[in-house]
């Protein structure tokens, strides 16, 4: 009967229940998308800039981090091999040499950053053949792969003849005369410009590094735990060996997520703010129009704290409805952005560019963002029901029968 | 058997220059099986008398013992569960719950005694028939005259098994017919089944049927007359 009662009070008043349940489905659906974009944008960010190359973890000698240069090295051997297959956490690694030299094309030249990769090795941590778009990946030395917007800066096409010159390892000289096997297109705008591919033993031969690498570049079974993962994992380095997670090899990225993050909880706060106070607004007028009803009620006999219950309930059941309708409404919009993102266009698509970032923006699909933005709707809902909680308990039958 | 003994109550409200006595050493009884009518102008006290009686409001001054029980020294919480169980309260603007059905408002009140189903079904049939709206049991209160709306306040009031039944003003928004009716049952209740009416009233048609009258007149009783019948 108690669950009827609330039932039936929750449509006495068709017009306020709809508008009531309107505003929490606004705004589920408002403070979802928002935050579906913004995580989007920066999903995508990391995604692009850490996961496309860089990597969520890596283990670099300490001076590498802030001199990130080819005199820089780290072992890589058997032992570390056997350490690295036996971490459950770890699911992938790469080492890489990287080398800075000119790259020339006939008489198109450009500085390029040459990375020397064992293909099969960086393929499960990158996937890195996915982005081949021409051509394939290196198989054996003399063989080079171009991000595509440095191919066309070099006019350099499949089986083009690039020669490298830069500086070695201990201040020897390297030159690598290479043929290009495949052009890749790395999300990572900038680093599609200046990268190149090359077996790890052309780059042990061309720079002369025949011992360590410079960088292992670490993937997880979980990238979004990569940061508690490093943590746990820095006692088993021995300096000036160390891992580092991507925040602390990207630390202007890393500030930007921060900055976004907060940012979207101060939106968000924002938001709940005005929901909130429309919120208020409909549980005092609910309290008001059933004043009479109320003090009647206790006068013959329901107890304060069952009547407290039922109008609780009944706020708890618009807020449970509001909510899962919110939410159903927000699941296909949010899903629609992030199959069809949005192309940027102009002075901002630039913009974007020049950070490296592709110009588009879409939603995340993050269960846990659809999740909290709903909870967050659903306990401001009954966070200010407790009110009428409050307003029942301190009720006087008698005088609320005569207001 | 007394339902109701009051002792020298005394209920003063007091404003920042004003006191007024509301109700001004009252002492009386009500006995099982009356059919009482508290009389008197508006301002006599007949509301804040019948709200002590009832529970929902307490003396400055003064005892008043409901079926033996001293209401003065209940906490609020016992004096709700006290109502509950003890007095059927019957209001002049029928206060009925609007989103539930005749039937429903009756049963509702056993329901927060915890009655089982059976129990219930068969003391709201009881009392649909005894108050003559049976036929209307599914409508709700917007569905029902003013005067089918008493008869459910009533039959509501009853549906506990309570003392006995207050009832403040209970004709005063109704018709001659329809009060004519609700006095019948009213006095049919209290004739076969021996229910005690207690009401404060100045509709002189009820007060013809009340078979006592006590008058207040500025919180004093100034007449107390058994009427025979």
């Amino acid at each position: 009967m108690l669950f009827k009662l609330a039932w039936r009070n929750i449509w006495r008043n068709k017009r306020r229940t709809f508008i009531t349940l309107a505003m929490i489905q606004f705004a589920v659906v408002l403070a979802t998308f928002m935050s579906a974009f913004r995580y989007g944008i920066l999903d995508a960010q990391v995604e692009n800039v850490v996961g496309g190359y860089q990597g969520y973890g890596a283990i670099n000698d300490t001076s590498f981090v802030n001199e990130p240069n080819i005199e820089n090295i780290v072992p890589f051997n058997d032992s570390i091999k056997h350490y690295l297959n036996e971490k459950p956490d770890i699911k992938a690694y790469s080492p890489r040499i990287l080398g800075v030299g000119m790259m020339t094309c006939g008489e198109k030249f450009k500085i390029t950053k040459i990375t020397g990769i064992e293909p099969r090795l960086e393929d499960s941590l990158t996937h890195l053949s996915s982005f081949v778009v021409r051509g394939r990946l290196m198989n054996q030395s003399g063989e080079v792969v171009l991000g595509s917007r440095l191919s066309k800066r070099l006019k350099a096409d499949l089986d083009s003849v690039v020669f490298v010159t830069g500086m070695g390892y201990h201040g020897n000289t390297a030159n690598m005369l290479l043929k290009v096997v495949g052009i890749i297109n790395l999300s990572n705008l900038e680093e599609d410009k200046r990268l190149a591919f090359i077996t790890l033993d052309e780059a042990r031969e061309g720079f002369a590094l025949y011992e360590g690498v410079n960088q292992i570049v670490l993937g997880f079974n979980n990238n979004s735990d990569a940061i508690s993962i490093v943590r746990e994992l820095k006692d088993d380095f021995e300096l000036p060996t160390q891992v580092y997670s991507w925040s602390e090899l990207n630390e202007s990225l890393y500030m930007l997520v921060q900055v976004n993050d907060a940012a979207n909880v101060i939106i968000s706060s924002i938001l709940y703010f005005v929901i909130s106070f429309g919120l208020f607004g409909t549980i005092l007028m609910m309290l008001s129009e059933r004043k009479r009803e109320f003090g009647m009620l206790i006068a013959i006999g329901m107890k304060k704290s069952k009547l407290a219950y039922v109008v609780y309930f009944e706020n708890l059941l618009m807020g449970i409805t509001g909510t899962g309708i919110g939410f159903l409404i927000a699941i296909p919009l949010v899903y629609y952005f992030h199959e069809t993102p949005i192309d940027l266009t102009g002075q901002m698509a630039d913009d974007i560019e020049k950070y490296g970032f592709e110009p588009t923006i879409s939603t995340s699909m993050s269960l846990l963002m659809f999740l909290g933005q709903a909870l967050a709707v659903l306990s401001i809902t009954l966070i200010f029901s407790l009110y009428s909680i409050f307003r029942i308990r301190s009720m006087n039958a008698i005088k609320a029968m005569h207001e | 058997m007394n339902v109701v003994e009051t002792k020298n109550l005394e209920k003063i409200y007091s404003d920042a220059d004003l006191e007024v006595r509301a109700v001004d050493g009252v002492s009386f009884d009500v006995k099982e099986g009356e059919f009482t009518a508290i009389v008197g102008p508006s301002g006599s006290g007949k509301t804040t008398l019948l709200n002590i009686i009832g529970g929902l409001d307490a003396p400055n001054y003064g005892s008043v013992k409901v079926a033996s029980q001293e209401l003065t020294e209940m906490s609020k919480s016992e004096l709700i569960d006290f109502r509950l169980h003890n007095i059927g309260f019957v209001f002049q603007s029928y206060n009925l719950i609007p989103v539930l059905t005749a039937y429903e408002n009756i049963e509702f009140v056993m329901l927060l005694q915890n009655r089982n189903s059976k129990e219930r079904k068969e003391r709201v049939e009881e009392l649909l028939e005894a108050v003559g709206i049976a036929e209307k049991s599914n409508k709700r209160p917007s569905q029902l005259s003013g005067g089918q709306q008493q008869r459910v306040a009533v039959a509501r009031a009853l549906a506990p098994k309570p003392k006995f039944i207050l009832a403040d003003e209970p004709t005063a928004n109704l018709d001659s017919k329809s009060t004519a009716r609700l006095l019948d049952i009213m006095e049919q209740l209290n004739l076969k089944e021996g229910i005690t009416f207690l009401f404060s009233t100045h509709d002189q048609r009820v007060i013809d049927r009340a078979r006592r009258v006590v008058t207040l007149t500025d919180g004093k009783i100034t007449e107390d007359k058994i009427i025979d019948a």
